[in-house]
Formats: structure tokens, C-alpha cells, sequence
């Protein structure tokens, strides 16, 4: 009930299937290397504040927290307290880059220690009565790494106007005026303003919000090292992918012999970069759903070179300018990006009974597709009612839902389409009536009511809108 | 020795799922129509016509293997409909716990999911199948099967021939949804004495 007679924020909205998160860490005495472990996408933000964007290695956190029956929190704050003197640190998970920084420094304000969620209640309260001091702090530091020109005079005197306009309206927090669309505060304050203020009080879903930190957010990366790589060029072009295969496997082997690259370390990608007989180059990018020790794969490397052939045939297939017929090779390069040292034995990660575990991960790793996870959203709308595993970060409450779920079909449309006209459809049986989102940008319907309904044999579910229209939203399988 | 400590971490494994030779239903009636339920090692047929709601049949064994045993199977399901997405939220209210239950999409699962189907990580394996498995595919998934003793269901989307067999599955089920009547049926046409069930279909 909660979930429908209160306007959810957009906070709540289930993420779509890339999920982003980014954990923000304050704290005087971890160091690079000790952050690396968890991620190799690490940026230094302030003096002792680091920004670790956790999402490509989210899955393999994930199962980490599943085979310790502990929640992507717990484990992450497991691994920091072994990292850092127990609890000297301030850490904050969010899906965006941004809200993870402003909540770490909002709990350094306070002098709580450990690691907070956006999500959780006390992450939402702490969001909700942010100070002005702290998000010019963080905005004066987000100008600094804007390559804009003029950006932090430009800054300063919007900043400014802003303040003296606060101080006008007796606005004692951001939170007081986070309704205000994005647009008027562009219109009255600038660009810039703008901008800081979408990423603090968002006017899209997360979903959304999650792929924009890539692009708008002034990502420098920490680069812990030359990336590792190796070179080879064949004494004739090849088309063969045995032959190919053959060489590769070698170069895989050679790169595991390298003085840089510890036995332990864990790549996360590879990038093959080769050269055709016209002299083209192609880059072809094999990312790993998990860190993949090679060192452990040596000498059949079988996982990365079924990685490696999947990414090369999906790059051929979407190159208009290679002939149908396979390419001829002439030369590569490769490299691997980016990697995950070795975690310490201490920390003992899986565990000792770990091995269907770390089958698991060995076998997504060797799939040419993600195989799909889910956790439940407390959400009463069907296609929001579930997320990605990976984004799963606290326990939740679904006691409500299960009835709700009770009599919905095991298949949704992937997206709602009209009631075909023509045949007929008999044994109509109302299931629910639920609100749609129709707050939401492109939503115009206000009602859904839910049939269980016989059509040719098959048991179709069926909403009628508010105007009438039905549409078929999923079949029970 | 990485092949000696590859064999340990794999006997262990084995050593740790409990020794079940029965997958139960949890419901009487389809456990006594079975002889207590299906067998593990091998793989089943059932004759499934789509978008009658007779796949919650089958989630009654994979909800029932998670609740029995202290640490739950991997179970996979592979769907071919491109154009479904599973509902989770349905799955979970009908008992089955997700943190242990992964989908994946294929067209053609044998031959785009290979590495799947050598390894054994998934004790339980359902196999929506569109009617594009062929008989060296059943073949191959009962070798499979038999190697690392997981239950493999075949779900098809028409009834099952009885004159046309299938050698590769040991047990071969049609079922099929009477709307008129309201009511389920069950139809056993290999493994089992041959014989038929019904119930309402408000038991499902």
C-alpha cells in the first residue's frame, strides 16, 4: 500500500539492465592499490576522497555477496573495513558518480563511519537534508575538471547569483527546492548550475541516470599501469580461425609470462587489435562478464579464446566495409586493459567450498550472452516490478508482493502491443486494477485494468487502459 | 596439479549436494502419477502447448528442489521466445527463489550455449524448446544429463506423438488445459506404466 498511495521518487525506479554503481570512499590511509581490488576503474576526486566505478566488475561483487549469504553492501564494507583500520573510512553506494560523492561527504559532516546506500532510509534522509556548504564544495571541485573554457569564471558568477537568490528565499538546503525543474534553473542561473543540479535531484529515471555518468560526468581515471600486451605478425595472411586460434593461444601464454603481471591478477578486458590485408585496422574488444585469471587457463586458455571469437564475429558482422568472406589477417596487437590485482588471502573471497562458485563464474564467462538474473522491486507496475540482480544492494521487503504476483502470467510482451482485431477472445476474468505512472514523461494513461483472457487457445493477459484500448502485456506460459 | 586441485574442488562439490535419485512435484496426485517423481541423470519430455499455463507444472519440481535441499540447485531456464521477457515477480510468487534461478534466451540452446551444457554447474536445466531440437540434440543433452546426474526438462510446445518417440528422454508427459472443463490434464506416454491424471485447473 505504501508504494501506492505515496508518489514514489524517481530514486525508486527500477534500473534497467545496465546497471551502474559507484561507490565514493573517504579516508586518509587506503591507497590506490589497496582500491584497486575491487575495481580498476578508479578516479581520484579530492585529496583522500576516491571515486570507484564498481560496475563492471558488479556481477562478480554480486556473487561474491550471494555465496557469503550477505547483501553487495555488506560485502563491499567487509572488504573496506580489511582494507582500511576498521570503520576509519566514510563510503557511499549510489548510481551515479555525483550522489555517491555528495552522500560520502554528507556522512564525513556527520561523523558516521562505514558505508551507506542511496537507497537505504538513512542514505534518502541524508540526500534529503544536504547542505549548501557541501554542494558548493563539490560543485567547485566538478569545475575544476571541466575542460569548458572560462568554466570556473563562469562558474563563479553563477554561483553568485544562486546564492544571493537563496538568500532571498530564506532556502536553508537544496532539498527545498528540488522540484524546481532543471529548465528554470538553467533559464535563471546558467548552464553549469544546471547541469550539477540535474545530477543532484535527477528528472530521469536511473536507468537513465546511470548511463549519463559516463557521459557527462568528468571521469579521470587512476591508471595503475602500462596496459600489458603483445605483438605478432604472421609470416602470410590468414583467414583461417584455427590457425588464428593457434597463435592466439600463444600470445595469451605469453602475456601470462610477463615480469608485470602477477599470477592472481584478473583480466577484465582484452582489446585485439588487428590489421587486415588492405591495411585496415579493426579493434576488436573482448570484455569479460567476470575478472578471468588467464594464469589459471594456461596453456588451453579455452575461456578467452571463446571470448575473443564471439567479439570477432560480432565485429565482423556489424563492419559494412570487410568483405562477407572472412578477412585476411596480416598482424595484431594485444592488450589487456584493464585488470584486478590478486585479493588477499585474508579476505578469502568464495571461500573454500567455493567451487560450484567459481564455476559459475568460468561458465559466464565462457557464454556469448549474459545469462539473465532478477530480484524483485517493491513496485506495483509489472514491467517495474523486477531489476537486474546486480543492482541489488540492501535487503528488501517483498512481503506485499507475493499476492500481487500470484496470479500474473510467467511471460511479459517485452512491450505491450494492441489486441489484434479479428478472432475472438472468450473467458474474461478480471485479475487487478492498478495506477499507471502517469506522472512520468511519455506516460499518458492514468489505469490499467488486468484480464486473464482465452484468445485462440491461448491464455493471454490483457490490460484495458483508460480510454478503452486493449493490449496484450503477457501470456501464461 | 591445477588438474588435481580442479578434480578436488569438483568432487567436493559433488560430495556437498545432498544424494537425491527422485525430484518430487511436492503435490501428491503428479507424485504418485510419476512413482515419486522424475528421475536425475535423465531428461524428460513434456508435450506443453504453449499459452495454456501449463509451464507452472514444471516450476512445481524446480520450487520443490529449492526448498528441499540446505543449499538450493542451480537452475536454468532457456526460453527461445525473443519476443517474452520472463516476469519474475510471477516466478517468485509461485515459490522459487531467484538468487538460485537464471534465464537466458536461445534460439537454437544446443549449439549457442555449448560451454552451458558441458559444465555442471546447473543441477537443473528446463529447455523451452520452439520445436527446433533435433535428435542429435536430445542425444547429446541425455549423454549430458547422465554425466553429471541433472534433471533436464524438455518442454514442447505441441502434444507428443505417441507413435513418434524419442528415444533420448525416459519419460515423456503431454498435458494439455480443457478450458471448457476448467480442469488439467496429464497423460503419460513413456517411462511410467502408461496412464492419465486431471485436476481443476485452479490447483495450478
Amino acid at each position: 500500500m505504501r508504494s501506492v498511495l505515496s508518489f514514489p521518487s524517481d530514486d525508486r525506479r527500477p534500473l534497467s539492465e545496465e546497471v551502474s554503481v559507484y561507490l565514493t570512499v573517504i579516508s586518509t590511509d587506503l591507497e590506490l592499490e589497496n582500491l584497486h581490488i575491487l575495481t580498476p576503474h578508479v578516479m581520484l576526486w579530492d585529496e583522500g576522497i576516491w571515486l570507484l566505478n564498481l560496475t563492471a566488475c558488479l556481477s562478480y561483487w554480486q556473487l561474491e555477496a550471494q555465496a557469503k549469504c550477505e547483501t553487495l553492501s555488506q560485502t563491499l564494507q567487509r572488504i573496506l573495513d580489511h582494507m582500511s583500520s576498521a570503520h576509519s573510512y566514510h563510503a557511499a553506494l549510489a548510481s551515479h558518480p555525483w550522489q555517491a560523492l555528495l552522500l560520502a561527504l554528507q556522512l564525513e559532516d556527520k561523523g558516521f563511519r562505514g558505508l551507506i546506500t542511496r537507497e537505504g532510509r538513512i542514505g534518502r534522509n541524508l540526500a534529503a537534508s544536504l547542505s549548501w556548504d557541501i554542494w558548493w564544495r563539490c560543485c567547485e571541485r566538478y569545475v575544476i575538471y571541466d575542460a569548458t573554457a572560462n568554466a570556473m569564471t563562469t562558474f563563479q558568477q553563477q554561483k553568485r547569483a544562486m546564492q544571493q537568490a537563496m538568500e532571498r528565499l530564506t532556502c536553508q538546503s537544496p532539498a527545498q527546492l528540488k522540484s524546481m525543474p532543471v529548465a528554470q534553473i538553467q533559464r535563471r542561473f546558467g548552464g553549469l548550475i544546471a547541469s550539477l543540479w540535474d545530477m543532484t535531484f535527477p528528472s530521469v529515471d536511473d536507468r537513465t541516470l546511470g548511463r549519463t555518468a559516463g557521459t557527462h560526468f568528468p571521469w579521470q581515471p587512476q591508471v595503475a599501469r602500462k596496459p600489458l600486451s603483445c605483438k605478432r605478425h604472421l609470416d602470410f595472411p590468414s583467414q583461417d580461425w584455427h590457425i588464428i586460434e593457434a597463435f592466439l593461444r600463444e600470445d595469451l601464454n605469453r602475456l601470462c609470462v610477463l615480469d608485470s603481471f602477477k599470477k592472481g591478477e584478473r583480466i577484465l578486458d582484452l582489446e585485439w587489435r588487428i590489421v587486415l590485408y588492405n591495411l585496415q585496422e579493426v579493434l576488436i574488444s573482448t570484455l569479460f562478464r567476470h575478472p578471468h585469471s588467464l594464469h589459471h587457463e594456461s596453456p588451453h586458455q579455452r575461456t578467452a579464446l571463446l571470448q575473443i571469437s564471439y567479439a570477432f564475429q560480432r565485429t565482423l558482422r556489424a563492419l559494412p566495409t570487410v568483405d562477407t568472406a572472412a578477412p585476411w589477417i596480416v598482424s595484431w596487437e594485444l592488450r589487456v586493459t584493464h585488470t584486478l590485482p590478486a585479493s588477499p588471502r585474508s579476505l578469502a573471497l568464495f571461500g573454500d567450498e567455493s567451487a560450484e562458485w567459481e564455476q559459475l563464474i568460468t561458465l559466464e564467462n565462457q557464454l556469448d550472452r549474459k545469462l539473465e538474473a532478477y530480484r524483485i522491486c517493491e513496485d506495483w507496475l509489472p514491467e517495474d516490478s523486477f531489476a537486474p540482480l546486480e543492482s541489488k544492494v540492501d535487503i528488501e521487503d517483498l512481503s506485499t508482493l507475493e499476492h500481487l504476483g500470484r496470479h500474473r502470467p510467467l511471460f511479459l510482451c517485452r512491450q505491450p502491443y494492441a489486441l489484434p482485431q479479428g478472432s475472438t477472445s472468450h473467458l474474461w476474468k478480471f485479475r487487478e486494477r492498478i495506477m499507471d505512472k502517469w506522472w512520468q514523461q511519455g506516460r499518458n494513461n492514468t489505469v490499467r485494468d488486468y484480464y486473464q483472457v482465452l484468445r485462440e487457445d491461448n491464455m493471454l493477459w490483457i490490460y484495458r487502459d483508460a480510454q478503452g484500448q486493449c493490449h496484450v502485456h503477457g501470456i501464461y506460459g | 596439479m591445477e588438474r588435481g586441485k580442479e578434480i578436488k574442488g569438483v568432487l567436493t562439490a559433488q560430495a556437498q549436494r545432498p544424494s537425491r535419485s527422485l525430484l518430487p512435484s511436492g503435490r501428491t496426485l503428479l507424485d504418485e502419477f510419476l512413482d515419486g517423481g522424475l528421475r536425475w541423470g535423465e531428461l524428460s519430455e513434456w508435450g506443453l502447448p504453449w499459452g495454456q499455463g501449463l509451464r507452472d507444472i514444471i516450476l512445481w519440481f524446480l520450487a520443490r528442489s529449492q526448498k528441499e535441499a540446505e543449499l538450493p540447485c542451480w537452475t536454468l531456464w532457456v526460453y527461445s521466445q525473443s519476443e517474452m521477457r520472463v516476469n519474475p515477480l510471477a516466478w517468485y510468487a509461485r515459490g522459487l527463489n531467484l538468487d538460485w534461478l537464471r534465464f537466458v534466451n536461445a534460439e537454437h540452446p544446443v549449439k549457442d550455449l555449448k560451454p552451458l551444457f558441458l559444465s555442471e554447474v546447473f543441477r537443473i536445466l528446463v529447455i523451452d524448446d520452439d520445436g527446433r531440437l533435433s535428435a542429435d540434440d536430445c542425444a547429446f543433452l541425455a549423454r549430458q544429463a547422465r554425466r553429471h546426474q541433472q534433471a533436464i526438462f524438455l518442454l514442447r510446445p505441441y502434444h507428443l506423438s505417441e507413435r513418434r518417440g524419442n528415444v533420448w528422454a525416459r519419460t515423456r508427459i503431454n498435458c494439455w488445459h480443457d478450458f471448457g472443463q476448467q480442469r488439467v490434464f496429464a497423460k503419460i506416454i513413456k517411462g511410467h506404466r502408461p496412464r492419465q491424471i486431471t485436476w481443476p485447473f485452479e490447483k495450478l
